[in-house]
């Protein structure tokens, strides 16, 4: 399995070299990150994949604790402030994504046990 | 090198011998989902290959979902053509295409509540059945 730089630049993994393409030594540390002078050079998200990162994370903590409404169910006071800080974080947090892809800027609640 | 592959491991049945491609593992495409889509796996002229995909964390275990499969047929001048298929659980996700190539597409309107996904693709061989 080769990590490779195909002709326009983007990158590929595979056993087949396609025409054009580089063979590297290594994966990219994240998607914002080019093939330049023989190395991979960090150059910055896109604001539009910093919101993407953050709205895609604080759904799925949301969505990980719907069964908590089941009309069965009574939610504790700390599941509900949970819950409600997850659906402030939009207007509390300035998120950001560094080098590693990953997501700073944002203080996440606690889940409660 | 020899052995035995038995029913177990994705075979109907059969031996698996010397000298013989057991549908070669050849790439990982790997997408957080979401419209986050996955690094280009490279494929060759006139092979047929078998990709299959899942996703690795849902928001809540009752909605794990099985292994969805594909397969791709790249022609001699690399066009790659997928099978048709639309996860049940996450139709806005199929096999993204470019001249050689193939990895696993997402939107943004596949689900949220699924991340993290894994295509693994195979050469075929004619010696597996792949049903």
């Amino acid at each position: 399995m080769e990590h490779i730089i195909l002709e326009n630049g983007e990158y590929a993994m595979g056993v087949f070299i396609p025409s054009g393409a580089t063979v590297i030594d290594s994966a990219p540390p994240t998607k914002a990150h080019k093939w330049e002078d023989n190395k991979w050079v960090f150059k910055g998200f896109t604001q539009e994949a910093v919101d993407n990162k953050f709205r895609f994370e604080r759904n799925f903590l949301l969505a990980e604790t719907d069964w908590w409404a089941n009309s069965d169910l009574t939610m504790t006071q700390e599941q509900k402030n949970y819950r409600k800080a997850l659906r402030d974080l939009p207007s509390t947090a300035s998120p950001e994504l560094d080098e590693n892809g990953q997501l700073t800027g944002v203080t996440w609640p606690t889940k409660p046990e | 090198m020899s052995g035995i592959i038995g029913t177990d491991q994705g075979m109907k049945s059969g031996v698996i011998g010397n000298n013989i491609n057991p549908g070669r593992f050849v790439g990982h495409s790997y997408g957080q989902g979401k419209g986050d889509d996955g690094n280009w796996v490279t494929v060759e002229n006139n092979k047929d290959y078998y990709c299959t995909l899942q996703m690795s964390h849902s928001a809540q275990p009752m909605w794990y979902r099985g292994v969805e499969k594909w397969t791709v047929s790249v022609n001699g001048s690399g066009v790659c053509s997928p099978t048709e298929h639309s996860p049940s659980w996450a139709g806005a996700i199929s096999v993204g295409v470019g001249t050689n190539t193939i990895r696993i597409d997402t939107t943004e309107d596949s689900s949220g509540t699924y991340r993290d996904i894994d295509m693994l693709v195979f050469e075929m061989d004619s010696n597996i059945d792949y049903s």
